[in-house]
């Protein structure tokens, strides 16, 4: 990348400003009787689909955040519109300093995309010759190209497999193929649209890691969409929640949990089978003797809970932990969808 | 009956997808239009006021053009089997209660059916317009030919079912394949050119190919330029023949075929 | 173009075009099968699209107006043309169709250099294209001792000029209809494997006789016609205007407007909409 790219810098402190932007697709609908679909060819029906609805953020350099939301909620439109790809109906989007679509060529040479669906590699080429491509097009100086490659191929473990065929590659294999090909002109953002779909435990742990590693050594901005919670609260400092197509949580992981409901777990072994009736809690399942309860560390105390118990049955053992991410994150999108949408949130949370 | 009805349910699917898209269908008819027409202009240009040639007539060979375009979904055959393997698509086919090809027939079958009424008849209809007559030879070999077709359907078929596999077995990448097979297909068939009008012989030797089962012995029957009886054994032959080989070479296969298209 | 000057990116142009030969030789030996097949499939697929006309033109001592060899030069022009645009424009960007309707053209967005840049380039693959223009070349040289023709350097020039024309009609008609698909993604996918076949199918043939309306919408419609026919009338003598040398380049001209206007449009549309859709099939294929 060249020094005069590097030089157009943002105009705030944020190198992402995305105020008032909203997107809405055309969506033509289809019959599934042969009249009405002939029909349907001259005057079709159409529905309009609110992508995003004034969608206001912004993220400051050297941030790592998780962009979340249930499927169609609009994380892939933001991706796209931040990645310069397709346009906002009406708002503005500024990142880097530049606008994305309109200053396009310069743009994407300052940052990296990855799509978990898509490749950039090219199919029928060893993931070598994909590599050379991506030198030449983006113009890397060689110099540059040779320490970046040497970096992702360490932090990758590119070497097993650089000279197979794409094609041939496990889907693992190529996500970190990918990875490494977009940060092979030092990026500095990173949009990651769901990076670890498909990947096994081992694989993914490694994405994660080097995403991590990448942000604290090269202070690389890293906007993350996944529908993986505990990875996004593993990997990122902050949320932001989006549902329907507007911004409906922006803040820390703690901050979601405290403003959503304190979810923990209950976990109490007695001597029966039969489970101890607890007012607060809400008794989920029994196996043997051992009975797991949910309830709202903000609304009652353990020692509440402990106290009924006691005073029905013995309390062999007793054990309680903080509800998984993605438990939280379910109840929260069923509520959304129980509330068609933005009612179910405190305004505050935006 | 429960297959019978799962098949045209099927078939019936793939008529109406073709609906379910934008209007862009007609365009394909539009470039088929003029490629008919275009065939028609050159016979004009070769044949005019030269009487009949190798048997055939100018007006022979327009209609025998004529009945190649009108049926030409029928005489391709084409359900882009190995398409479906290449891309993974069939991967959920194995989940239905239904065999792979019998699938892939079903739906040609629907949309054979549905261009069959929007684009053949209307070209049928309009061609006498064009100072071309549509009609067969006689009306025994209007029979004749509606038995050969029949009979072109059970070929071709075979033959889709039996180049679908050697691609699969060979791993072939299907563009490649489909340019090849519709080119040579083509030629080999006889939907491009009566055999009759070939040189060295070539047309002798291509009718004992199963390929001329396909579109040369239907229409040439329909024109009144060949020996139906012989010509319509012979299809029976390769049909049989077709299928049995397609057949062992599907069961040799099945690991291939899982495989194929990575 | 950005802060980059026009030398800057006709020097890149070149470095791309190196690096794409090198990446199509690659795919071509990946294995000796993989060779064997693509070099034979290629071969027979392109003497047999020309196979029927030249059996015509044999059993019938030429068509119409056209001698025998005039024939095989106007198969043999035809076949350069498609060897040309298969050497240039491969990797479906002539089919560019099918990287629209199949949302692949995310992919040229995000390459930090000009969207016309990226389509001149990533087509070339001069490997896969040698089986298309080798016969192509050999029927013009079969050809020519026959024709009755001063070959001077002026004939040699505007042979050039019509050949880059024809394919430059080629390209454009193809990116025209194309464009379709930035708005019917999933009808208009395989519009250009449709609009391709088409002038395969119908590149060699003589358009003498036909009627004024469709020998017209063969040539300003559905460009057939001027492929091969209207600039071989010309090269050939077989047209005795001073001026026929020139109706390939101007239609040339008004066709690459056409498309880029249509192009542009769907681009908007594009900016708009995006891609709802993406298949891996055929990734650069």
């Amino acid at each position: 990348m060249s020094e005069s790219g590097r030089n157009a810098t943002p105009t705030s402190d944020f190198v992402i400003e995305v105020k008032g932007v909203s997107k809405t697709f055309r969506q033509r609908q289809r019959s599934e009787k042969l009249l009405d679909a002939a029909r349907g060819l001259f005057r079709p029906t159409i529905r309009e689909v609110h992508a995003l609805i004034d969608l206001n953020l912004q993220i400051a350099r050297g941030e790592i955040v998780a962009y979340a939301g249930a499927n169609g909620a609009g994380k892939s439109t933001t991706v796209k519109i931040l990645s310069g790809m397709i346009a906002p109906d009406s708002g503005e989007v500024r990142v880097l300093g530049m606008n994305p679509l309109r200053e396009r060529v310069r743009y994407v040479g300052r940052i990296g995309v990855v799509f978990g669906q898509r490749s950039e590699l090219w199919g029928d080429n060893p993931v070598a010759a994909s590599f050379e491509w991506k030198r030449v097009l983006w113009d890397i100086p060689r110099d540059r190209y040779d320490f970046m490659l040497g970096f992702v191929k360490e932090l990758l473990g590119l070497d097993e497999f650089f000279n197979s065929l794409v094609r041939e590659l496990s889907l693992g294999q190529r996500m970190r193929a990918d990875l490494g090909l977009a940060l092979l002109h030092e990026p500095e953002i990173l949009f990651l649209d769901e990076p670890t779909l498909g990947l096994d435990v081992l694989a993914k742990r490694n994405v994660l890691r080097f995403i991590q590693d990448l942000n604290r050594e090269r202070r690389v901005t890293v906007m993350l969409t996944s529908h993986d919670m505990s990875e996004l609260e593993q990997l990122a400092g902050r949320i932001v929640l989006i549902n329907k197509g507007e911004l409906a949580f922006d803040g820390d992981f703690t901050r979601l949990r405290r403003e959503f409901g304190e979810r923990r777990v209950l976990l109490v072994e007695t001597p029966d089978e039969k489970p101890p009736q607890i007012e607060g809690a809400k008794f989920v399942q029994s196996e043997g003797n051992r009975h797991e309860f949910l309830f709202d560390g903000g609304q009652v105390s353990i020692a509440e809970l402990m106290e009924q118990v006691s005073a029905q049955t013995q309390v062999l053992d007793v054990e309680t932990h903080r509800a998984p991410i993605d438990d939280v994150i379910a109840d929260i999108y069923e509520k959304w969808q129980a509330s068609k949408g933005r009612g179910a949130l405190p305004e505050n949370a935006k | 009956m429960r297959i019978l009805r799962g098949y045209f349910k099927t078939a019936a699917m793939a008529a109406s997808g073709v609906l379910g898209d934008d209007p862009l269908f007609l365009v394909n008819y539009l470039m088929r239009f003029l490629r008919v027409a275009l065939f028609f202009s050159l016979w004009r240009l070769i044949l005019h006021g030269k009487g009949a040639i190798a048997g055939y007539t100018l007006e022979m060979t327009l209609t025998y053009t004529l009945i190649s375009e009108v049926c030409r979904d029928l005489l391709e055959c084409r359900t882009w089997l190995e398409m479906g393997f290449w891309d993974g698509s069939v991967s959920t086919r194995f989940l239905r209660p239904m065999g792979i090809f019998a699938q892939f027939a079903a739906e040609w079958t629907g949309s054979v059916a549905f261009h069959l009424v929007a684009f053949s008849l209307p070209l049928l209809l309009i061609t006498p317009l064009l100072g071309i007559n549509p009609l067969p030879a006689n009306p025994q070999a209007g029979l004749l030919f509606a038995l050969s077709l029949v009979l072109a359907v059970f070929v071709g078929l075979g033959l889709e079912y039996l180049f679908s596999g050697i691609a699969i077995a060979l791993r072939l990448h299907p563009y490649v394949f489909n340019r090849m097979r519709g080119a040579l297909g083509e030629l080999l068939s006889g939907a491009l050119l009566p055999f009759a009008f070939l040189p060295f012989g070539l047309g002798k030797a291509f009718a004992y190919l199963p390929f001329a089962g396909q579109a040369s012995t239907p229409l040439s029957i329909y024109v009144g330029s060949a020996d139906a009886p012989r010509l319509m054994a012979l299809q029976l032959f390769w049909g049989v023949t077709l299928w049995i080989i397609a057949t062992q070479l599907w069961n040799r296969n099945r690991e291939k075929v899982i495989a194929y298209g990575g | 173009m950005g802060d980059k000057s026009l030398l800057h990116w006709i020097r890149h142009a070149f470095r791309l075009w190196a690096v794409y030969a090198r990446m199509d030789a690659l795919v071509i030996m990946r294995s000796l099968g993989t060779m064997a097949t693509w070099i034979i499939s290629d071969t027979v697929l392109n003497v047999a699209s020309i196979m029927g006309m030249l059996l015509l033109a044999q059993r019938f001592d030429g068509i119409g107006m056209w001698s025998k060899y005039q024939v095989l030069f106007l198969l043999g022009y035809g076949s350069v043309v498609d060897g040309l645009m298969t050497t240039f424009f491969g990797y479906n960007v002539a089919f560019i169709s099918r990287r629209l309707g199949r949302g692949q053209f995310d992919h040229t967005l995000i390459q930090p250099q000009p969207i016309l840049l990226s389509l001149m380039t990533e087509g070339f693959n001069p490997t896969f294209g040698l089986p298309t223009l080798i016969p192509g070349i050999a029927l013009i040289v079969l050809a020519l001792p026959h024709l009755a023709l001063s070959l001077s350097a002026g004939w040699w020039l505007l042979f050039g000029v019509n050949l880059i024309a024809s394919t430059a009609i080629v390209l454009a008609f193809q990116f025209a209809w194309g464009s379709l698909a930035f708005r019917a993604p999933r009808a208009a996918e395989e519009l250009s494997s449709s609009s391709m076949q088409l002038i395969v199918q119908l590149k060699a043939f003589p358009l003498d006789g036909l009627g004024g309306l469709l020998a017209g919408s063969l040539i300003f419609a559905l460009p057939v016609g001027c492929v091969a026919w209207l600039p071989c009338r010309a090269l050939l003598s077989i047209s005795k205007e001073s001026f026929a040398f020139w109706y390939t380049p101007l239609m040339a001209i008004g066709f690459t407007v056409f498309a880029t206007v249509m192009f542009w449009k769907g681009l908007k549309h594009y900016e708009r909409v995006g891609a709802q859709r993406y298949s891996n099939f055929g990734f650069r294929n």
